[in-house]
């Protein structure tokens, strides 16, 4: 599964000058479709809780952080700031996923159908691995159910591969599961 | 009509999409009302949409997200290849398979085989006839 929103692990620091031999050395973890953006919303966010820009700092590393475990499902709380037309707003999110970057995906695309929100609009606070008791929408609580047992309702007909595609069928598709 | 194949722990599913097109999978979990988490003998566990997947009659008894050799054993105490393989859907496939996968002396081969079957069955045919008019 390709994902577009990447985790990376990010660190950096002011440069050291005469009065400050060993500034702080500060780590953040974010989610960007690539290292650049990546290095660039660090110094975004880093601007803001310090002062320290770009132009007077130093990146001392950049890592992609992987999931551990993506055969495993995982309930995904996420914590989000948000510019709507409006104004900014904080809001929580959950979602069933293999893995978090999976569930920040998720995250992004039902922003943008549900609050017409796009990506760089969105701050993500806090993520967290939420066990099943703790969760709190009832959208991810209906599958904490070990003797989970639905029909598919719905038999979507369709090629094996879309070079088979074809414009005109010969007989009606058969819908019944 | 009621549903009899669901979705659940231990369903035999066939992918009919994508890369693992025509693999026998069984649903281990699930993730959502769209996915579910998937395993087969030769494949990592992995998530797949119910899109790509088209249920069987074939249900194993196993646990939520079993681990692989749980998993194997469970297959074989259930007997699924043997069951699908003699079940009408499964003997379907193989003999699609067998069809496409023929070169032209088979071909030859089960055009002489189409010709006297044909002729012992048009023979049996004439026999009949002969006794109705008579």
């Amino acid at each position: 599964m390709s994902y577009k929103f990447h985790q990376f692990q990010v660190v950096g620091r002011g440069l050291p000058t005469e009065t400050d031999e060993h500034p702080k050395i500060y780590r953040m973890k974010l989610w960007a479709t690539n290292e650049v953006r990546a290095k660039s919303k660090f110094w975004y966010f880093l601007r803001k809780l310090k002062k320290v820009k770009k132009s007077n700092g130093q990146m001392l590393a950049i890592n992609e952080i992987f999931e551990k475990n993506p055969t495993t499902i995982k309930n995904y709380g996420i914590w989000l700031r948000y510019q709507s037309r409006t104004g900014y707003h904080n809001m929580y999110k959950e979602y069933r996923d293999t893995t978090l970057n999976g569930g920040i995906e998720q995250m992004y695309t039902e922003m943008a159908s549900r609050h017409r929100v796009r990506h760089h609009c969105i701050q993500v606070i806090k993520t967290a691995t939420i066990p099943a008791k703790l969760c709190k929408r009832e959208s991810t609580k209906q599958f904490h159910n070990s003797k989970i047992k639905f029909p598919l309702v719905f038999k979507k007909v369709r090629p094996p591969t879309r070079k088979l595609k074809t414009t005109y069928k010969a007989s009606r598709p058969n819908l019944f599961v | 009509m009621p549903f009899k194949r669901y979705v659940e722990v231990g369903r035999i599913a066939l992918v009919n999409y994508g890369k693992d097109y025509g693999k026998l999978v069984v649903i281990v979990d699930v993730i959502d009302q769209n996915r579910a988490l998937v395993d087969a003998l030769d494949m990592v566990r992995g998530q797949m949409n119910f899109k790509r997947l088209t249920l069987t009659d074939i249900k194993i008894d196993i646990k939520r997200v079993p681990n692989k050799k749980t998993l194997i054993a469970a297959l074989d105490a259930a007997d699924v290849k043997n069951k699908w393989e003699s079940s009408s859907w499964g003997r379907k496939l193989i003999v699609q398979k067998k069809r496409a996968s023929l070169n032209d002396f088979d071909r030859f081969k089960i055009m002489l085989a189409k010709i006297k079957k044909a002729g012992v069955v048009r023979q049996e045919l004439a026999k009949l006839k002969k006794e109705t008019t008579c």
